[in-house]
């Protein structure tokens, strides 16, 4: 009985039952099927295959061999890569354990670090004042110049309307505004629009969007005076200054007392759609080509400003925001 | 995404084993162990392929030994990587159990004789974290699991030797009523569930030896097998742990 338990014993240590009892999963043709409707999915809706010079073919050809050699989940590591061929900003696959963003662009990598709302606050003597749920915050410097930080263009339940009528308003009387969409992601350019419309002094018809090859006339912005402002403006954007953000710059960029400082904005330029994939994965992608004025892709080329000011993370760690004084001493004068 | 459970079971075990042989009428036992877990993990709300790995448990025990029963408290802890191929995700494993148990009697067994236990009410507070690194910080999921089991256990222990000791035992749930909760951003779920061992069966085995040093140091070698299924998660546990215990 002793050498028995003892045999048993010994026998138990050196197995492991865990793996047993908890099969591996085949998952071959559910990793195709991925794989191909991914590729599909881009070759029917991805509007810069021949703007970016991209090969698709060629990418189904180089990812199809890595796709079959994966095995369990690293396939989904090889269609984040085949994503990123793309070298889209707003392209990402959702996985069940969260979104992948597959592609960071170069100028939002270099101006990561170069923006500090703390920093910006200690420009001010008091508090800034914030609106609704906090994606916009206004204040004055000096007494004289005018803040306004809007953060994001995420939709909301919020009238944005009454938000920005009540930032301008309060800033009525300065000598100048500052209007700073530095590390603003984008969102939605229904939001951006309401805010372009209170500066705009006359009807502004904005440039079309290209959707599955086809142009579509752009949309008419109608001013709105409401919140009347008069004085000179200072937009600011950098590399972050992405998507609706860059709608935003666009559009303002064609008001005369507006100047735009800073950074060119990111070049994300598209809206996006999600697909669902039939492993319930999906693919978030850009279906549509928003245009700039001289009617190039701002996927890529970005808003560039007037006035370049660039500034690094060394700036901010030494506590100056060379674009926000540049901004103030232009108002200045 | 980080998955977060939390699973409370009370289980009435009609016959278990579960404690060190002492005679004595009235003592403690401190236990420190610790060792390494193979974990397999299958969670449908992250993925449906299988992760596995090892973790490194830390276990503590503390142990009242009366005439009548015996009760004792086991917290056990366990981190580690568990991996699909080169897909990886961070786990933790938490466990408290909290046991009352009644001898019963001794009996003839070849040329042993191993002694019995009846256990009574063990609440079982499980929590288990996951973090998957395919994908950026994102969604948060923690599910909370209450449950009340009805278990049925058996085992035996006794001597090899007059410094050599063995114990057996296993537990499983026969019937369980659970409350779950799942949370992520903007959702919330919760559910209730009565639920049999088919449905969610719960199912621990081990097997020890221990070794008396001195008159109060044992050391021990360990194996505890656990498995767990309920709805989207599967888990399966092999535990091979080194303990030194006190009693006093």
């Amino acid at each position: 009985m002793n050498k028995m338990i003892t045999v048993i014993f010994s026998l138990i240590i050196f197995c492991s039952c865990s793996d047993l009892v908890i099969p591996e999963e085949e998952n071959y043709s559910i990793k195709m099927a991925d794989f191909n409707e991914v590729w599909e999915i881009v070759d029917r809706q991805y509007p810069f295959l021949e703007f970016k010079e991209i090969d698709w073919n060629a990418m189904y050809e180089k990812y199809e061999p890595r796709i079959k050699a994966s095995q369990g989940d690293e396939y989904m590591n090889e269609l984040i890569n085949l994503l990123s061929e793309l070298e889209d900003g707003h392209v990402g696959l959702e996985t069940k354990s969260g979104y992948v963003r597959t592609y960071y662009m170069p100028r939002e990598l270099k101006d990561k670090l170069s923006y500090s709302p703390e920093l910006v606050r200690s420009y001010f003597d008091r508090e800034l004042v914030l609106t609704g749920d906090g994606h916009m915050n206004y204040g004055t410097i000096d007494n004289m110049i005018g803040y306004i930080r809007i953060e994001t263009w995420s939709e909301n339940d919020r009238n944005w309307a009454v938000d920005i009528d009540k930032a301008i308003n309060s800033l009525r009387t300065t000598d100048g505004l500052i209007i700073d969409v530095r590390h603003n992601g984008g969102g939605c350019t229904c939001l951006s629009n309401v805010v372009t419309s209170r500066f705009i002094d006359q009807p502004l018809k904005v440039p079309g969007i290209i959707r599955n090859g086809i142009f579509y006339e752009g949309d008419i912005i109608q001013p709105n005076k409401s919140a009347p402002y008069e004085n000179d403006i200072v937009l600011l954007i950098n590399g972050v200054s992405f998507s609706a953000t860059e709608v935003f710059a666009r559009d303002m960029k064609t008001i005369d007392r507006v100047t735009l400082v800073g950074g060119t904005t990111g070049g994300g330029g598209g809206a996006v759609n999600y697909y669902d994939l039939p492993s319930q994965l999906k693919v978030r992608l850009t279906f549509q080509n928003s245009l700039r004025y001289d009617l190039s892709p701002i996927e890529w080329n970005g808003i560039e400003p007037d006035i370049i000011i660039e500034q690094s993370e060394t700036d901010i760690v030494n506590g100056r925001d060379k674009q926000l004084e540049f901004a103030i001493e232009y108002l200045k004068n | 995404m980080k998955t977060f459970c939390i699973c409370l079971m009370i289980s009435l075990p009609l016959l278990v084993v579960g404690q060190e042989d002492d005679s004595s009428s009235n003592s403690f036992n401190l236990s420190l162990a610790s060792g390494t877990v193979m974990a397999s993990v299958k969670d449908q709300n992250i993925s449906s392929q299988r992760y596995s790995g090892t973790l490194t448990p830390i276990v503590f025990s503390w142990g009242h030994y009366r005439k009548g029963y015996d009760w004792d408290l086991k917290i056990s802890y366990a981190s580690g990587t568990i991996n699909n191929y080169n897909v990886r995700a961070t786990l933790n494993d938490f466990n408290m159990t909290w046991n009352y148990l009644y001898p019963i009697k001794d009996f003839q067994l070849i040329s042993n004789r191993p002694t019995s236990w009846f256990g009574g009410l063990s609440p079982n507070l499980w929590m288990y974290y996951r973090k998957q690194e395919i994908a950026e910080p994102g969604q948060f999921l923690y599910s909370v699991k209450i449950a009340l089991n009805m278990s049925l256990s058996t085992g035996l222990k006794g001597s090899l030797s007059n410094k050599i000791g063995y114990r057996i035992s296993s537990r499983f749930n026969l019937i369980s009523y659970a409350l779950s909760s799942e949370v992520n951003e903007g959702n919330t779920g919760t559910s209730t569930k009565l639920s049999t061992v088919f449905s969610t069966p719960l199912l621990e085995s081990e097997l020890a030896m221990h070794y008396q040093l001195i008159s109060w140091l044992k050391m021990g070698l360990g194996y505890r097998f656990k498995y767990y299924n309920h709805e989207s998660l599967s888990l399966a546990n092999d535990s091979f742990t080194v303990s030194l215990s006190a009693t006093f």
